[in-house]
């Protein structure tokens, strides 16, 4: 009998095309006849709107994280060229390229509107070996945000520590900075949110260590 | 903004021989030059990169006549939306490794078809739709109705036995009325679970995650009452057509 259920709930022929799926998604109420009478394209468009506008778990956070490195290591078609096979060719189109760049001062203004479009956060600091225990976090703004959810992650990417803020910068707590034990290996990264709990904005996770006494 | 060469700068062969013909990215500031042959396309000022729409992206690309030279475009639009796939495959596969597989299988299968597409609906939706079927493919090949499914529990009629059809026209009614029970009997969400678990064909795990059910018992639970509220209205139903 799930042949049944199978039947009552799979796409019939007056089911609605993509592009009339993303319309109704777009809208807050979905109102189309069809649509309203079919199960199958009421799940179509939850599920597309889910997927533009995802609303992630702390959970997930850590996870898509992580596989968000692993794609950007292994994208369809970028491959980072080690140096010392490329860096003849490279350092002569790098001349080229940054000549060009620095004639020409327009180009270097960076539209406002590129941090509301993007869904990468720039994270500030801190980054790298740190000669004492930070205790402040800073990020790029984002527009669209509200707020932001920070966290502190260690080697195996579980989150460690969490917290958020509304503005691009966080003062970390002692029981973050307790964390932060010299020459542990640990990452952070920040979403952005807004008003509805919607992801707008995801940074990539920046290393950072407390190294006492030098720092890179 | 600078540019930090050590760090920012990618090097994209676009063709079998990276020595004459390859592309420059700036990460930081976005500026490219892309040369081939000797011949640069001048820069590319890929400033405007991260402030053009999808489309222009696809557009830019297209221009550029796909790969090699469009590179950079397609990277652009496929980078903006890593969170989105990742997510989305993490909640299919409910593991990381899996996860990662998936997505980098749905880019590459939207890389392959970027050529083709004819904006008849916006990038995302596009992109959406190849992640959708290939998750669902992959689920459905991987666990044919696995263990969870509700076989045992199935939708029967008051006696317990499933329904008889002494006709096309029988089936073709019942399938009307079912239809039509699951829009006015049911909630929204036990109509997407029983739409994702018997039309898709979907774990009752994937389920959950993807429509990010926290009650303990998961989809099985909305499966369980929705069945119970379709054969109660059929009950009715029946009832009422009785003398």
């Amino acid at each position: 009998m799930n042949e049944i259920l199978r039947q009552i709930t799979e796409p019939g022929p007056e089911c609605l095309s993509p592009a009339q799926l993303e319309r109704l998604a777009g809208q807050a109420e979905g109102r189309d006849p069809h649509v309203e009478q079919c199960a199958h394209c009421t799940t179509e468009i939850a599920l597309l709107r889910e997927f533009l506008a995802p609303k992630l778990t702390f959970a997930e956070t850590a996870a898509v994280s992580q596989i968000e490195r692993r794609l950007g290591k292994g994208g369809p078609s970028v491959r980072r060229v080690n140096w010392y096979r490329g860096a003849g060719v490279a350092a002569i189109a790098a001349a080229i390229a940054v000549g060009v760049w620095l004639q020409n001062p327009a180009s270097r203004a960076v539209p406002a509107e590129d941090v509301v479009r993007s869904v990468s956060i720039g994270s500030i600091a801190p980054a790298g070996d740190l000669a004492v225990v930070p205790r402040l976090l800073r990020w790029d703004a984002v527009v669209a945000a509200s707020h932001y959810r920070v966290a502190i992650v260690g080697v195996d990417r579980e989150p460690l520590w969490q917290g958020e803020s509304v503005g691009a910068e966080l003062v970390l707590p002692a029981e973050a900075q307790a964390l932060m034990a010299p020459g542990r290996n640990l990452w952070w990264r920040v979403s952005a949110l807004d008003g509805e709990g919607r992801l707008v904005g995801v940074s990539g996770a920046q290393a950072f260590r407390y190294v006492p006494g030098g720092s890179r | 903004m600078a540019c930090f060469l050590d760090t920012n700068l990618l090097l994209y062969s676009i063709s079998r021989d990276p020595a004459k013909s390859f592309g420059i990215l700036f990460r930081g500031c976005d500026c490219a030059v892309l040369i081939h042959n000797g011949l640069n396309s001048g820069p590319v000022c890929l400033r405007v990169m991260t402030a053009l729409s999808d489309e222009e992206l696809i557009a830019r690309y297209q221009e550029a006549g796909g790969r090699p030279l469009g590179t950079p475009f397609a990277e652009e639009l496929f980078r903006r939306y890593y969170s989105r796939v990742a997510l989305w495959c993490f909640r299919v596969a409910g593991d990381r490794d899996g996860a990662t597989d998936l997505a980098q299988d749905v880019f590459a299968k939207a890389w392959s078809h970027l050529d083709s597409f004819r904006a008849e609906s916006r990038f995302s939706t596009w992109l959406f739709m190849i992640a959708r079927n290939h998750c669902f493919n992959a689920l459905r090949s991987k666990a044919r109705l696995r263990e969870d499914s509700l076989d045992a529990e199935s939708f029967t009629d008051q006696t317990g036995q499933a329904p008889g059809f002494d006709s096309d026209l029988e089936r073709q009614q019942l399938l009307t009325l079912g239809r039509s029970l699951m829009v006015s009997e049911l909630t929204p969400l036990e109509s997407q679970v029983m739409t994702l678990h018997f039309a898709q064909e979907m774990p009752l795990s994937a389920i959950a995650r993807l429509l990010r059910l926290d009650n303990p018992s998961g989809a099985k639970a909305y499966i369980v009452s929705a069945k119970r509220k379709l054969k109660s209205a059929l009950s009715r139903l029946q009832g009422a057509d009785r003398p």
